[in-house]
């Protein structure tokens, strides 16, 4: 992460369709969670949060 | 065991999954069969690692007690040898007051013997969690007035 000397790792399922070798589809699916709490620096307090 | 038939048996493990009956499910795993969904399990307490069928038996009987009804559409699944890969868009209405989640799974299964050996699963947790806690999460991080969920 640029300013934070800190590497984010996430997974990254992508899937792509092709129609005659060109792209027609593709689709990212990212855990936005997992990258929220890397982001910020601390894990998010759900339990207090739903309270 | 083909791929086309490998196809057939997760299309047909998903469809008993998400019928909700967790004995039909159980009958299309593997003994051993393990399961992983990285999640905050202190919203998700069903999510994160399982393994065997008493495991799986608990995870799914958990998830029809939180919700009503589940749906799923699976848009793409590929398989190739033992393993196979889907995204799945699921529909689950919550039983404490009927609103309904809808969220995306990227699925990644094996097989042995035409049976579910492993499954593992991605899904935007984030999403889920503010669709669960009816929460625009996002706004409590950065202070900025919250969106309608």
């Amino acid at each position: 992460m640029r300013g934070h000397d800190r590497e984010v790792i996430g997974k990254r399922p992508e899937t792509a369709a092709f129609v005659a070798g060109r792209l027609t589809n593709f689709r990212v699916l990212i855990d936005t969670f997992e990258l929220v709490e890397q982001t910020v620096g601390y894990p998010i307090n759900l339990p207090r949060m739903a309270v | 065991m083909t791929e086309r038939s490998n196809r057939q048996h997760v299309l047909d493990f998903l469809n008993v999954v998400y019928s909700g009956d967790v004995e039909a499910s159980l009958e299309r795993c593997t003994d051993d069969i393990e399961f992983l969904a990285n999640a905050p399990i202190d919203i998700l307490p069903h999510m994160g690692h399982r393994r065997g069928k008493a495991e799986m038996r608990e995870m799914w009987n958990a998830v029809r007690a939180r919700y009503s009804e589940l749906r799923c559409e699976v848009p793409i699944l590929v398989t190739e040898g033992d393993k196979a890969a889907a995204f799945i868009r699921v529909f689950f209405r919550k039983s404490i007051n009927q609103r309904m989640v809808q969220f995306d799974i990227a699925g990644f299964y094996t097989l042995r013997d035409g049976k579910i050996s492993q499954i593992r699963e991605i899904i935007d947790t984030f999403d889920l969690v503010q669709q669960l806690l009816e929460r625009d999460v996002a706004a409590i991080l950065t202070g900025r007035r919250p969106d309608p969920i």
